[in-house]
């Protein structure tokens, strides 16, 4: 008899060396009578490979690690970030000096005695460990693997190049965060996520047009190959029909927005608006408007960490638990996107949405994953709704300018409806409009959100952003 | 033992060298070291509240390395200093990989001057007490307004970068980049407005009058009533801050152009250079980020489109000069994370006539678009612009009328630079988003040129 023995071999695939453990040093700076320290250390392993629009393959990796320390000292704030561990301790503790002198300068005669009191030590932490990359799209061979599915995209992308230039480039970033403070946290989190990006280019050097698509997330459906091919074919047909495409007659339009559209405008402006600390700062145009009407009745929007998308997290950048926090709820303003700081300046509790990108920057309040409440429209039903009109396509850029939420898209394709149908091909528009009076002219929201992932950059800051939206109608936009 | 000394460890570099050299398919290698130090400083002052003091610091030490196969294969990756353990485990390029036939490493040269004239990176004390004590003397009090909040935000930046390759001694340098940033937010009619100003200087030389004086006018200007004109007979005249950032925006599909000439682009009078050395230029360096000794390119003369900007991969000549490593989000960032580009230094705009004042104080009426966010896009060869304003002001016949609506302002690139008219002094241009400096004057639009909304 034989007898088959089924050996389930676990292997742990680890692209980090184990975290730096800064308890001690925490506990150290604690004792030296900080209000408050923490750590976040960050390890960032970046792949960028890609094949460009002259064939030339490249293949790049990146990876650094380091920590950025918070402290609080007598009221005022300090920060120190290195990715390098010599003199970390001194860098600290002349930190602590400074931020000590600028609060009461009659304290720089006693900080000694300060140092030699007696203080707590942290309790003992358990450390809390949160990792999703077991549903990793790559595995420890990720330098091969991207490799062959680089080739398997120029392969499919090759039957196009006669008529246009295409460029592939695909984003994978391996993530580790361990976040520890002398409020006794410990948590470590670790995922990763890739970008694909898709671009193509009119051969046509009079007339250069562009079309692209960004796909991808955390799982491995994400990067599916239908959705590729999908991409790839969209693309490369709608660039063709852009070649003979007149550009419309700047004027105020009835328009749908499709799904990119509409999450250039909402992440540019409820998103950004909503960031406490634009909101402290004065600089929103959403500041003091908390209850009040700031888009039609049927508009909720949500931001969401825990969506499995670039914007994920079980706990934020300082520890807090997140959860979805409402912001528009039918049509009325809900709630601003807070960390600690601007949760304790405005009295509320911290929303959980502190983000960093790496050790270098504080976190500060981001969106994570944005997403607007589906309707009950089809494409079609929206189509029809316009009547006469346009469809906006994918944005290529977007701005805004949060204080008088004035924002500008220019979208990458346009369709002309007429009689409740498309029509023809249009070239790239620019919308431009006021957000409040914008969104009060949304009419009918879309059935089928979609996933998108996005890119965002706040001061110094660049984080992922995940967008679920669906189409919509605007009863009236300026087109350019 | 000069600063540059105690902060580039020689030894490590050393001994990656030896571990770069046991890697047998590496033929030849350049290693570019970097350490970028940032000093942080805020000071927020609120009506009724204490000012408030942030002190932010970081330190950030890498290295780029691109190393090159016996078949031309490149081979490049980013590392942190905590990570320099990577360099043992190099793989090879795979021999599908496309040969980088045009890629050769330098004989590196020193550069002809030991710093860029203006930067004070050697004479400074790099420390928290240097910008604790400059943040209080930036600090002023305007008392004819009604200010209700003042922040000041001070950054210094030292970028220690030494390069060397196979076959040649290593070159370094150190420069220092300082941006202090006002935002005065004032009560005016029963509003709350929010003026901003930043400047970039290679050293702390920041006049404090000057700032001071600046905030007195605009603030003189805003305190009056809202005024609107009849926009078919307005000239449009926009501040350099303005039409820098157009240009800097449109600068890279301008500078990655193919090199044929093309005429007529602009208005014959009309000179642009890409000047790394100028003096106290904010983005002026010694060599790039390949080892190329810097030096100034025209890029356009007359009016016509005469030359591009080159990495030494990209150059026809197989030369470069412009190769560096920008962060594609955020332009003015150079670190050694991001892969080498082409890019450019200082935009510098010659052929003007006249003082920009005068255009304001001789036009019958105009607005001035001082301030706003917008965009360039449209089609490479006849690039549009729509830039929304939030700071104009109508004037009429030398005196300010006040400050008008929030409008929006578009219309084609090639054709305000081709109609306009442009004054001959130079203000500094920097913003996050564009990737070097721009020096430019004023431009003028007679009315019916830039379509207004």
């Amino acid at each position: 008899m034989i007898v088959k023995l089924s050996i389930l071999l676990v292997v742990k695939v680890s692209f980090h060396p184990d975290p730096f453990d800064h308890l001690p040093l925490l506990s150290l700076l604690q004792r030296r009578k900080v209000d408050f320290a923490s750590s976040l250390y960050v390890s960032k392993l970046m792949v960028k490979a890609g094949i460009n629009q002259s064939d030339n393959y490249y293949f790049n990796e990146i990876y650094d690690r380091g920590s950025g320390f918070q402290l609080t000292v007598d009221g005022v704030s300090g920060f120190h970030s290195s990715n390098g561990l010599d003199e970390i301790g001194e860098e600290l503790s002349n930190l602590t000096l400074q931020l000590r002198k600028r609060s009461k300068p009659e304290k720089q005669d006693n900080h000694q005695d300060q140092i030699d009191r007696e203080a707590d030590e942290i309790n003992h932490v358990d450390k809390l460990k949160i990792d999703i990359s077991k549903n990793n799209i790559w595995t420890s061979n990720y330098r091969e693997e991207i490799d062959n599915y680089l080739n398997d995209i120029n392969d499919l992308v090759s039957t196009y190049k006669s008529s246009m230039k295409f460029s592939v480039d695909i984003e994978v970033y391996f993530l580790q965060k361990r976040f520890q403070s002398t409020e006794s946290v410990d948590i470590q989190q670790e995922y990763m996520y890739s970008l694909l990006s898709l671009s193509a280019e009119s051969k046509n050097l009079s007339k250069p047009l562009k079309r692209n698509e960004i796909i991808g997330g955390i799982n491995k459906e994400d990067l599916k190959w239908d959705i590729v091919e999908a991409k790839t074919s969209k693309l490369a047909s709608e660039l063709e029909k852009l070649k003979a495409a007149p550009k419309p007659i700047r004027g105020d339009y009835k328009v749908v927005l499709s799904e990119d559209a509409v999450y250039s405008l909402i992440h540019e402006t409820i998103g950004h608006g909503c960031e406490a600390d634009q909101i402290i700062s004065k600089n929103s145009f959403l500041t003091d408007k908390i209850g009040f009407k700031v888009s039609s009745s049927n508009l909720t929007i949500v931001d969401d960490p825990h969506i499995r998308s670039v914007g994920w997290g079980e706990y934020d950048d300082e520890g807090i638990k997140t959860q979805g926090t409402l912001l528009v709820d039918e049509g009325i303003l809900s709630s601003y996107l807070h960390n600690k700081e601007t949760a304790k300046h405005m009295g509320e509790l911290s929303t959980g949405n502190a983000r960093a990108t790496t050790y270098l920057s504080p976190p500060e309040p981001r969106q994570s994953n944005i997403y607007i409440e589906p309707g009950d429209n089809s494409t079609q039903e929206l189509i029809e709704e316009v009547g006469t009109g346009l469809f906006i396509g994918p944005s290529l850029v977007a701005s805004t300018s949060i204080y008088t939420g004035e924002f500008s898209i220019e979208s990458q394709i346009t369709y002309e409806i007429k009689n409740g149908e498309i029509q023809n091909v249009l070239g790239p528009v620019t919308l431009t409009g006021n957000a409040l009076t914008t969104l009060n002219e949304l009419s009918s929201i879309g059935s089928r959100p979609e996933m998108i992932p996005t890119i965002c950059l706040k001061n110094d800051s660049l984080v992922f952003v995940g967008s679920l939206m669906p189409q919509l109608t605007l009863n009236k936009i300026a087109v350019y | 033992m000069s600063e540059i000394d105690e902060i580039i460890d020689y030894t490590l570099i050393d001994e990656m060298n030896r571990l770069l050299q046991k890697h047998q398919w590496i033929t030849s290698y350049e290693l570019f070291y970097q350490v970028i130090e940032k000093i942080d400083i805020n000071y927020q002052n609120r009506k009724s509240e204490k000012g408030k003091f942030t002190l932010k610091k970081n330190r950030k030490t890498g290295i780029a390395l691109r190393a090159l196969s016996p078949k031309k294969k490149l081979f490049e990756l980013s590392l942190g200093i905590s990570s320099l353990h990577r360099l043992a485990d190099l793989k090879e390029p795979k021999s599908t990989q496309k040969s980088e036939d045009q890629l050769k490493f330098l004989t590196l040269k020193p550069p002809r001057m030991s710093s860029v004239p203006g930067d004070n990176s050697k004479s400074i004390n790099f420390r928290e007490e240097t910008a604790a004590e400059k943040i209080e003397e930036l600090r002023f009090e305007l008392e004819k307004f009604d200010v209700t909040e003042q922040n000041i935000n001070l950054n210094l930046e030292r970028e220690s970068r030494y390069l060397t390759n196979t076959g040649s001694k290593g070159i370094s340098s150190i420069s220092l980049k300082t941006h202090v940033n006002h935002d005065i937010k004032f009560q005016y009619d029963g509003f709350i407005q929010g003026i901003s100003r930043e400047r970039y200087r290679r050293n702390l030389n920041f006049d404090k009058k000057q700032i001071r004086r600046e905030f007195e006018t605009i603030l003189e200007h805003r305190t009056k009533k809202l005024v609107s004109a009849n926009l078919d007979n307005v000239s449009v005249i926009f501040h350099p801050q303005i039409i820098g950032k157009i240009i800097a925006f449109r600068s890279k599909p301008l500078i990655s152009h193919s090199p044929r000439i093309i005429k007529n682009m602009w208005k014959d009078n009309i000179y642009l250079y890409d000047d790394p050395l100028r003096d106290e230029g904010y983005a002026s360096i010694l060599f790039d980020d390949e080892g190329n000794l810097t030096k100034s390119t025209k890029l356009i003369e007359k009016g016509d489109f005469v030359n591009s900007l080159h990495t030494i991969s990209s150059s026809p000549t197989g030369k470069g000069g412009n190769g560096y490593r920008i962060a594609w989000f955020q332009p003015l960032s150079r670190s050694y994370e991001f892969p080498v580009t082409r890019s450019i230094s200082n935009l510098v705009m010659t052929g003007g006539v006249g003082k920009g004042e005068n255009f304001i104080e001789k036009n019958t009426l105009s607005i001035l678009v001082r301030g706003g966010h917008g965009y360039i896009g449209g089609m490479a060869n006849n690039p549009k612009f729509v830039i929304h304003a939030n700071e104009t002001e109508l004037w009429k016949n030398g005196e300010c009328l006040g400050p008008t609506y929030n409008y929006t302002f578009s219309g084609s690139l090639n054709e305000i630079m081709k109609l306009g008219d442009l004054s001959k002094d130079q203000t500094q241009v920097v913003d996050r988003a564009i990737p070097g400096a721009v020096y430019i004057g004023w431009l003028r639009c007679a009315a019916g040129i830039v379509k207004i909304d």
